[in-house]
C-alpha cells in the first residue's frame, strides 16, 4: 500500500487539498466503494450505448458514413473497456463479474440506454444528444476528479467524445438541411429523446451528496444539466427544430432558458422496473454472452486467472 | 491512365466484383459490433470491418473514376447500393449469414487469406491508382490476418473450442471456392496488365492454405461447384441483406444523410 | 487470461509512457488487441505490452527516502541572492 490515512478526516482534508488517489492506496472503503460503483455505471452505460446503436449500425445510409458510425461506436465500446479495467483494479468485482452482473440486469446503467432507438433519427438524436449530455457529465467529472486512473483515462474519453460531437452536429446539420421526410423524422426522434437525453443528469444533487465531498464528481447535477439545456436549447431551434416542452420559456434579460418542469416519473419507474427496451437489450447481450462462453473457457486455457 | 470511358468491359466487371466482395465482407463484420466473445476482440474487429469498407469505398470510386465520373461520396454510395441485385459481382461466402460467432471468424480467416493474395496480384498494376490501393491495403491484410491467425492458433490448441470452429469450418469451408470464381471477361484483366495472374489462379494456394490452417480441404469447392455463375447468380442471402443495407436510403430516394 | 501493462510512444516527442491495460491469453493476441485498443488513431508510434504479474515493482518505502536528499537539489533563491549581493558590490 502506498499511502494511507489514519481518520476519514485526513482523508478527506487530502482529497480537499486537490489530492489523488492511486490504485494501490489503502483508501477508506466507502470511497472505494463509491468510486468503483461510479466507473461500474460509467462503463455500463457506455457498453450499452454502443448496443443501442448497434441495432441501426448495418443500415447506416453511405459507406464512408458507415465507416464513421462503425469507429464511433467502436469507441464507446472502447470506452467500457478502459472503464472496466479500471473499475476491476479497485478489487471490487473482478470485470467478468461486472459483465455478468449487467447482463442478469443486476446493475445500473444510464436512463436512457433504457430505450430503444426505433428510426434512423433516433439513432442521430441519441449520437447528438446524449453524447452531449454524457460529455458534459464527464468533463465536471475529470476536472477535479480524485480517482488518479479514472481521471486519467477520462482524458482520452474526452478527447474521443470531441469527435463524436462533430460527427453528431454533421448528421444532424444534413437532416436539418435536407427534405420534409427527413426532417419530420428527425423531429419525432427529438420528441422522443429530448427528455429521456436531460434526464440523463439524473434529479438534482443532494446537499450531501458523497460523490461531491469525494470529489468523484464536480459540479451538481442541475448546474450540468442546465449548460446542455442553455446550449442545445437554442441550437436545435436554430436548425428549425422543435422543443417538446410546453412550458418552454426565454429570459431575454437573464438570456437563459427555462424548460419548465421536469416530469421524473419515467425516470422512476425505469430505476425501479426498467425501461422499455431494457428486457429485450439486456436479453440478446446474456444471450450472446453465454453463446461465446467457449471462447473464453479457450482463451484462458493455460492462463489461469 | 488517364480517366477513360473506353475501360474494357471484363476490367469493370474484375474491379466490381472486388469491390463487392470487399463491401459485403465489412457489412457482415458490422453485425458483430458489441457481440464478440470479449471487448478487445470487439474493437479488433470492428476495425477490421471499417477497413473492409474503406478498400470497398476506394475499389467504388476507382471505377467511377476509370468512366470518368467525378467519385462524390453520393456518386460512390449510388454505385454501392444503388444496383439491382443481378448488378451485383460478390462471391456467396460474403453473402452467408453467419450464425454464430465461430462461422464469423472462420470466414473472415479465410476472406483474408484470399484477400491477401489478390491484392497481391494487382500491386504492381497498369493501373497505378488500383496499385496504390493495393498498398495501403496490404499493410492492413498484413494485421487481419494476423489477428484471426492468433485467435485460431489459441482456439485450435483446446479441444472444445477447436470442435466448434471445425464445425464452423463444415459451414463456411465449402463456399470458400467461390472466392476464386472470375468474372466474365477477366481475360481483358490480364491482357490489359490490370492484374498479374488470373483469380483461378488463386483457388490452389488458397487450398493449401485452408488445408494447413484446418488440417483438411476436401470440402473447399471447385468455383463451378457454388453455381455462381460467373458471380452472376446471387445466393438466398443477399436480398434480406441487401434490404437491410438500403431501408434507410429507401425511406427518402430524395435525402442525403 | 493474463492482464497486459500497455505502454506507447510517439517518435521525437515523448519518452515510452503507460496507457492502460487490457486482457489477452498470450503475447501475440496482447500485441494484436491492444493496436485496436489504444492506437486506434495512431495515438504512439512504438508500443509495449508487458505482463502485469512480469513488473517489478518497488515498494513505497522503498524509494521515499530519496525525497529527503536537498544536497540534490542546489537552491536557485541561494544563487540568485548571491548573484545580486556580487552585482550591488560591484555597483
Amino acid at each position: 500500500m502506498a499511502r494511507s490515512w489514519s481518520t476519514m478526516e485526513d482523508f478527506e482534508a487530502f482529497l480537499d487539498g486537490g489530492g489523488l488517489v492511486e490504485v494501490d492506496d489503502d483508501m477508506p472503503q466507502p470511497y472505494r466503494q463509491a468510486v468503483f460503483s461510479f466507473i461500474e455505471m460509467h462503463a455500463n452505460s457506455e457498453l450499452m450505448g454502443g448496443l443501442t446503436e448497434r441495432d441501426w449500425i448495418p443500415k447506416t445510409p453511405g459507406l464512408r458514413h458507415k465507416m464513421a458510425v462503425l469507429a464511433k461506436t467502436q469507441d464507446e465500446i472502447g470506452h467500457g473497456h478502459l472503464l472496466y479495467m479500471v473499475a476491476a483494479d479497485l478489487g471490487v468485482k473482478t470485470r467478468a463479474q461486472m459483465l455478468e452482473d449487467l447482463f442478469a440486469g443486476r446493475s445500473r446503467f444510464h436512463n436512457v440506454f433504457h430505450y430503444r432507438a426505433v428510426t434512423w433519427g433516433d439513432q442521430v438524436a441519441i449520437a447528438f444528444l446524449v453524447d452531449a449530455a454524457a460529455l458534459i457529465s464527464q468533463q465536471a467529472v475529470f476536472k477535479n476528479c480524485s480517482y488518479g486512473p479514472y481521471k486519467r483515462i477520462l482524458l482520452r474519453i474526452i478527447a474521443e467524445e470531441g469527435f463524436h460531437m462533430r460527427l453528431g452536429e454533421d448528421r444532424m446539420m444534413r437532416i436539418a438541411e435536407g427534405t420534409g421526410p427527413q426532417r419530420r423524422m428527425f423531429q419525432e426522434s427529438l420528441d422522443r429523446w429530448f427528455w429521456p437525453a436531460l434526464q440523463l443528469f439524473g434529479p438534482d444533487s443532494k446537499p450531501d451528496d458523497v460523490l461531491l465531498r469525494w470529489h468523484i464528481k464536480s459540479e451538481r447535477n442541475e448546474v450540468l444539466r442546465d449548460r446542455w439545456v442553455q446550449k442545445f436549447v437554442p441550437m436545435l431551434q436554430s436548425y428549425g427544430f422543435t422543443i417538446p416542452a410546453p412550458e418552454l420559456s426565454y429570459d431575454a434579460e437573464a438570456r437563459r432558458w427555462d424548460v419548465g418542469p421536469i416530469d421524473w416519473e419515467p425516470l422512476e419507474r425505469t430505476l425501479a422496473q426498467g425501461g422499455p427496451d431494457s428486457a429485450r437489450r439486456i436479453r440478446e447481450a446474456a444471450d450472446n454472452w453465454s453463446r461465446t462462453s467457449w471462447v473464453r473457457a479457450a482463451m484462458s486455457n493455460g492462463t489461469a486467472a | 491512365m488517364p480517366a477513360t470511358a473506353s475501360e474494357p468491359r471484363g476490367v469493370r466487371e474484375y474491379l466490381l466484383a472486388f469491390a463487392d466482395d470487399e463491401h459485403l465482407m465489412g457489412q457482415q463484420h458490422t453485425e458483430w459490433i458489441g457481440v464478440a466473445p470479449f471487448l478487445e476482440e470487439d474493437l479488433a474487429f470492428s476495425s477490421i470491418g471499417q477497413d473492409e469498407l474503406g478498400h470497398a469505398a476506394l475499389l467504388y470510386e476507382l471505377i467511377l473514376d476509370l468512366e470518368g465520373t467525378e467519385p462524390t461520396d453520393t456518386a460512390v454510395d449510388s454505385l454501392a447500393f444503388g444496383r439491382p441485385s443481378e448488378g451485383y459481382r460478390c462471391c456467396h461466402l460474403v453473402e452467408f449469414t453467419t450464425r454464430d460467432w465461430a462461422e464469423a471468424l472462420v470466414r473472415h480467416w479465410i476472406y483474408d487469406t484470399f484477400e491477401e493474395m489478390r491484392w497481391r496480384l494487382v500491386a504492381g498494376s497498369s493501373r497505378p491508382q488500383l496499385a496504390a490501393i493495393a498498398r495501403k491495403a496490404l499493410q492492413e491484410e498484413a494485421f487481419h490476418r494476423r489477428h484471426a491467425d492468433a485467435l485460431l492458433d489459441k482456439l485450435l490448441a483446446s479441444p472444445e473450442a477447436r470442435e466448434r470452429i471445425l464445425e464452423a469450418f463444415e459451414t463456411v469451408g465449402p463456399l470458400a471456392g467461390g472466392l476464386c470464381e472470375p468474372v466474365v471477361g477477366e481475360a481483358e484483366v490480364i491482357d490489359e496488365g490490370v492484374a498479374a495472374a488470373s483469380t483461378g489462379s488463386l483457388l490452389e494456394p488458397l487450398q493449401q492454405a485452408i488445408g494447413q490452417r484446418f488440417g483438411y480441404w476436401d470440402s473447399i469447392g471447385s468455383p463451378a461447384a457454388d453455381s455462381q455463375d460467373g458471380r452472376t447468380v446471387r445466393s438466398a442471402d443477399f436480398e434480406p441483406l441487401l434490404a437491410r443495407m438500403r431501408e434507410v436510403l429507401d425511406y427518402d430516394p430524395e435525402a442525403v444523410w | 487470461m493474463h492482464v497486459y501493462e500497455v505502454f506507447i510512444k510517439k517518435d521525437g516527442r515523448d519518452e515510452f509512457r503507460h496507457v492502460g491495460a487490457l486482457e489477452a491469453a498470450n503475447d501475440d493476441l496482447a500485441l494484436v488487441l491492444a493496436r485496436e485498443s489504444y492506437l486506434r488513431r495512431a495515438e504512439g508510434d512504438r508500443m509495449w505490452v508487458v505482463r502485469r504479474d512480469h513488473v517489478v515493482a518497488a515498494a513505497d518505502d522503498f524509494v521515499e527516502p530519496n525525497a529527503d536528499k536537498p544536497h540534490r537539489h542546489h537552491d536557485g533563491a541561494a544563487v540568485a541572492a548571491r548573484r545580486k549581493a556580487a552585482r550591488q558590490s560591484q555597483g
